[in-house]
């Protein structure tokens, strides 16, 4: 019996060793994890790279896209994702030395995240560390919820053209509290600029000489500079992310946070790199695998959509109107009579018309008004408390603080037409019967679908136009051979900015393209490049749904060929533009233009009248009708002009 | 914190009744500075093209974006703890033409954001009425110096029973 007993006892203390030896138990050894972590294979794993921003590069090979120090432990950091991470689980295993807040122990949380759910280790079994900043970070943050914000479209600026896009870490709110947007905070990507010289600017910004940085403020800065002094709407994009999702993706903020990016406008652009962020901690959705030479912001936001995810990735958007909005939906909500009582305040900012009124409710109505409007006049006084726009605003607070009534809520509600993820594609494609192909990198006119996009202004990026040469043009070249083919014109940038003037807007309207034209009248195959300005005024009438805009500019082509003659042309433009629909739209635009640098030279004229109607987002048709268009050959001698018909499509 | 907070109470309401010249000046001194925490700052930053500096001197300005990321605000001062005093000068400054305007309104969101930073978000509606009622006191000059006008708020709110019930003012 007492045989049996030792024995038995013997043969369970050998197999207790036995599992011990196994090491299957904490506490790891660094070496310990890092054999487990190759033998899964964690180096090749997508999520890895992901984290350490790998993209492909020329010639197939990956490397990192992040350039800044800090972000790699292992010199081979940058392009060997194993090395990196045998670094990673040894830095993470051992002591802080010096400062934790600057050392990476206190860095990479999301790494240590990921390799605990891959490798199952708990996250307290790694050693733990104090990290007051990164503490100080998650504190402040107290972070909810993750929504993408788009500020909208603003021609004024070349950087914010396009939009610009950032997350908003959505703070926790006591149950039966009210939201507060001002107390989120804002993270994004931006260039860091070292110049305000134009040129340099857009030089430096096209070839990757600006750092990019991801930088975190409280989100009431992002609203006083978007939503006030730019008056730019903003839009929130609530995405649905699993928690460990969400805590990936501030944990890899933070890890990105003092590290910096090679910022190129095109393609690696804020837009881009909130994908990039978004994939690291969320891989499933795919969404930087683009390989697209641009990607602008609104872009990303149709990528959200694109998705095929349950539930799908975007919960729920909201809007928040510009002053200019904010004003001119006050104004519009005012009676006949209060609207002309505010006017006539507005012409000289007379407050004494607006108190004149009977009932305080007027007053507060008017003066509500009055406070907006004095905002979109004069942006600077959110930045200087002595500018004449800030002082005339304190008059009007003193008066509207001595009456009692609190003012009502106001809400504008959310205008569905102007939704950027409603836009159609950027790119567009056309076949036309000349025969001609038309082929335009970005972004929009006009005559597109108006839905998503601000509805007084262009912006177009590489638009070119192909088309077959005539038969009359093939003969005057018939010693030199070359193809039936060329291209009419190319149009390396083109901005439009129509102001229609109203009590409220005096501004001019204004048009730039940097060109290049094929001149027929020289050769087949002779070419003008140069600048085109235009400006003027412009009017809008509206009996909606239908708006009819009509314009007069003074144009100055500049111009200059290879060959001969350089061209400075001035002349005037004048059209219109019928909106009977966001999708059919119907113009006429008559262009004189007298080249000064020839003797005796004529006015030339050429007219141009479209129409153009798009039946679904991505497709369009349309009707153009020239007369002596000096941009595009004439292809027949009828003095009738020339009709053209083509079909786009919207990519 | 606390004792701070009290001692300046009590600093004040030794000093004053009615009026709120005494909330100017040494009532709730800051040895910090704000330069770079207003809207001009952040926005000219972006026109005029500047790499934003640290206001800080020594190891954190190596690590100027760490410090930013963990602090939320590059250019401004920032400690290691949350004051409140120090969180609602950051708010004001950068809020401060809307603020006016609401407390002239009597309500608003930023109103409602301001009571939160002072821990009083349940009496935001007495916190927009107290800020109404005082408002040619609080916002008399524009070109005031934002510490005098954060001053000027807190004494308002903390003056009126109903507004400052449930606030919360130490740290």
């Amino acid at each position: 019996m007492l045989y049996f007993f030792n024995f038995f006892f013997i043969s369970i203390f050998f197999i207790f060793l036995s599992l011990l030896s196994q090491a299957s138990e904490p506490p790891w050894t660094s070496t310990e994890i890092i054999q487990k972590a190759l033998n899964q294979k964690l180096d090749t794993e997508n999520q890895w790279k992901l984290l350490l921003h790998y993209k492909p590069r020329l010639l197939g090979s990956e490397a990192s896209q992040v350039t800044g120090d800090h972000f790699f432990l292992s010199p081979e950091g940058h392009k060997d994702p194993r090395a990196e991470l045998i670094e990673t689980i040894q830095t993470l295993m051992a002591k802080i030395e010096g400062n934790p807040d600057e050392s990476p122990q206190c860095r990479y949380f999301a790494r240590k995240l990921w390799l605990s759910e891959k490798l199952n280790i708990p996250e307290n079994q790694w050693p733990s560390f104090h990290c007051p900043l990164y503490q100080r970070y998650r504190k402040i943050l107290n972070a909810d919820s993750i929504s993408f914000v788009f500020s909208s479209y603003y021609t004024n600026s070349p950087g914010s053209a396009f939009g610009h896009t950032l997350f908003r870490i959505n703070r926790h709110t006591e149950p039966g509290l009210p939201r507060i947007e001002l107390l989120d905070h804002g993270i994004g990507y931006a260039a860091n600029t070292t110049t305000q010289n134009p040129l340099f600017y857009a030089l430096f910004g096209l070839t990757g000489v600006f750092k990019g940085t991801f930088t975190n403020l409280p989100y009431y800065y992002k609203i006083r500079e978007y939503n006030d002094y730019e008056s730019r709407d903003l839009w929130s994009y609530d995405l649905d992310l699993s928690a460990t999702e969400k805590e990936m993706l501030i944990r890899h903020l933070w890890e990105l946070g003092d590290t910096h990016f090679d910022y190129y406008f095109f393609n690696q652009n804020c837009a881009f790199h909130m994908l990039t962020v978004l994939d690291a901690a969320a891989p499933r959705f795919h969404l930087s695998d683009i390989s697209a030479p641009y990607l602008i912001p609104a872009d990303s936001i149709k990528l959200l959509f694109k998705q095929d995810s349950q539930p799908p990735l975007v919960k729920n958007i909201t809007y928040r109107p510009s002053v200019k909005k904010m004003f001119k939906s006050r104004f519009e909500k005012l009676n006949g009579e209060q609207q002309k009582i505010f006017l006539a305040f507005a012409k000289n900012e007379d407050l004494s018309l607006l108190l004149e009124r009977p009932s305080d409710e007027e007053k507060v109505l008017l003066l509500d008004t009055a406070i907006d409007f004095i905002d979109t006049q004069y942006p600077d006084n959110f930045l200087s408390p002595t500018s004449p726009g800030a002082l005339i605003k304190n008059k009007i607070l003193q008066v509207r603080s001595k009456i009692p009534l609190t003012s009502p809520d106001f809400k504008v509600s959310t205008p569905e037409e102007e939704r950027p993820d409603r836009g159609h594609p950027s790119a567009r494609i056309g076949l036309s019967t000349e025969p001609g192909i038309d082929f335009r990198f970005a972004l929009h006119d006009l005559y597109d679908p108006s839905i998503g996009y601000p509805d007084s202004s262009e912006i177009e990026f590489g638009h070119f136009h192909i088309s077959k040469l005539s038969a009359s043009e093939l003969d005057l070249n018939n010693n030199r051979s070359h193809s039936p083919y060329a291209i009419d014109y190319f149009h390396l940038f083109r901005v439009s900015s129509y102001n229609p003037l109203s009590f409220f807007e005096k501004n001019t309207s204004w048009r730039a393209q940097l060109s290049f034209f094929r001149t027929p009248d020289q050769c087949s195959n002779c070419y003008q490049g140069g600048f085109t300005y235009d400006v003027g005024y412009s009017f809008l009438w509206t009996q909606l749904p239908v708006t009819f805009l009509t314009y007069g500019f003074l144009g100055t082509d500049l111009y200059s060929t290879f060959y001969q003659y350089n061209n400075i042309s001035i002349g005037p433009k004048m059209g219109g533009l019928l909106n009977l629909s966001s999708h059919l739209k119907w113009g006429i635009e008559v262009q004189g233009s007298r080249n000064l640098t020839l003797q005796n030279s004529e006015f030339q004229w050429s007219t141009e009248s479209l129409i153009r109607w798009s039946p679904t987002t991505n497709w369009a048709i349309e009707t153009r009708w020239e007369l002596g268009s000096h941009k595009i050959a004439p292809k027949t001698d009828s003095s009738g002009g020339l009709f053209v018909f083509t079909g786009y499509h919207y990519f | 914190m606390k004792n701070l907070i009290f001692a300046t109470l009590v600093l004040f309401s030794s000093i004053s009744f009615g009026g709120h010249d005494s909330a100017k000046g040494k009532a709730y001194s800051r040895n910090y500075g704000m330069a770079g925490c207003g809207l001009g700052s952040v926005i000219v930053g972006k026109r005029g093209g500047q790499i934003f500096a640290s206001t800080t001197n020594g190891p954190m300005s190596l690590y100027n974006n760490l410090f930013g990321m963990s602090s939320g605000t590059l250019n401004c001062v920032d400690g290691p703890t949350d004051e409140v005093a120090q969180n609602m000068d950051k708010f004001i400054i950068a809020n401060k033409a809307i603020l006016a305007a609401e407390a002239a309104k009597g309500n608003g969101e930023t109103i409602v954001a301001l009571a939160n930073i002072m821990g009083c978000q349940s009496s935001s509606t007495q916190v927009g009425q107290a800020l109404k009622s005082n408002f040619s006191t609080i916002f008399a000059n524009p070109a005031e110096h934002t510490n005098i006008i954060t001053d000027g708020i807190i004494t308002t709110i903390m003056n009126d029973k109903d507004a400052s019930k449930n606030c919360h003012l130490e740290g």
